[in-house]
């Protein structure tokens, strides 16, 4: 948060004192609201998810087939490539998956104290 | 002109000109991603133009959207990420800005011009490459050999890592694009049938009312996308920068 310090010098210590407490008491009462963030980052861990599985897919066949190209071995480069390509898929997928389990795992760890 | 779903992507040159040979025309396409700059950079500056201790709406909402982004680059990245802040700002309120102002009815939307997104993502990639071998040296290669496997399992695993290594950016670049792109033409499509079956007489006004619903439904979820698509971006970028800072304890 940009803190904007010498806005107002003239208020007393105490006054910001009491207005840093107000704003805790604001956003502790606030809290469960925070929750909903989570929501949308399930939407888009979904979005993620779906567009890395293809590209990866995609990236494998290209690359097989330029090795193809290169060292004229076609198609083996290109089989080779899309099943390389579906397992960095299926890679990618699970630790998307891990990476949004552990979050929300302590997530909801953290809910509960 | 108006029924024509694709018609909106069309780009139009408002001052051709070339560099070289090169056609570097301002387009339509340019106009909208300076005006998200202008609106963005103005924005901000006008919101902060008076910093107040208790801030006045403007400058709350500034403040917000700068909190927002901190806090996604700390939960990502962590106290790393501190530095890369500016970078991951300045890429989400872009992608925020251009996609919220395609929404406007007749209005541009560079983000469903492909190359947009791919310059974008590509920019991110080499940065991360750079900052990973910065970083790390050739230790950046161990994200290709990860330790801890037999040896005869590496002509698997690299192969693996290095398509999904490679495949970032254009996962990166497809999913901001596709996303608006088909968002956009699927508005287009049922604004167009509401015309179209007003045409037809009373029935077709009847008619008319299911994809009028249909376009108004498709608005709010398309509001929903635009904020969505840059906060994807701006989160794998994010998760990207991550890897690269921390390559070399994988």
């Amino acid at each position: 948060m940009p803190e904007s310090e010498g806005g107002t010098p003239k208020s007393p210590d105490s006054t910001l004192a009491r207005m840093g407490k107000d704003i805790e008491a604001a956003q502790a009462k606030l809290a469960p609201k925070a929750s909903q963030e989570k929501d949308y980052s399930g939407i888009a861990v979904g979005y993620r998810m779906s567009a890395e599985f293809v590209a990866a897919i995609a990236v494998g066949a290209v690359l097989g087939y330029g090795i193809d190209w290169l060292v004229h071995t076609s198609p083996f480069g290109l089989v080779l490539g899309l099943g390389f390509g579906f397992a960095a898929g299926i890679v990618t997928l699970l630790r998307s998956a891990r990476r949004w389990n552990e979050r929300t795992a302590a997530a909801a760890r953290a809910d509960k104290e | 002109m108006a029924s024509d779903p694709l018609h909106q992507f069309h780009i139009q040159q408002l001052r051709p000109f070339s560099i070289g040979g090169v056609d570097a025309s301002f387009t339509t396409s340019s106009l909208f991603m300076v005006g998200a700059v202008v609106l963005v950079a103005g924005g901000l500056s006008w919101a902060m133009a008076k910093p107040a201790l208790v801030p006045n709406r403007a400058q709350s909402m500034a403040e917000g959207f700068y909190g927002f982004i901190d806090g996604m680059v700390e939960t990502v990245i962590g106290k790393a990420g501190k530095p890369f802040f500016p970078l991951i700002f300045t890429l989400f309120s872009f992608i925020f800005a251009v996609n919220m102002l395609g929404m406007f009815p007749y209005f541009f939307t560079p983000t469903a011009q492909l190359i947009v997104p791919v310059v974008l993502a590509l920019a991110v990639f080499a940065g991360v490459l750079i900052i990973g071998f910065a970083k790390s040296g050739f230790g950046f290669l161990k994200l290709f050999f990860p330790s801890g496997i037999p040896w005869p399992l590496y002509f698997i695993i690299t192969p693996i890592e290095i398509i999904s290594f490679f495949s970032r950016p254009l996962s990166h670049s497809i999913r901001l694009w596709a996303n608006i792109f088909a968002g956009h033409l699927v508005l287009k499509l049922f604004a167009g049938f509401t015309p179209q079956l007003l045409d037809l007489g009373a029935l077709g006004f009847i008619g008319a009312i299911l994809p009028l619903v249909m376009t108004v439904a498709m608005t709010a979820l398309e509001l929903l996308v635009a904020f969505l698509q840059a906060y994807v971006f701006a989160m794998l970028t994010c998760v990207y920068l991550n890897d690269a800072l921390h390559a070399d304890h994988h």
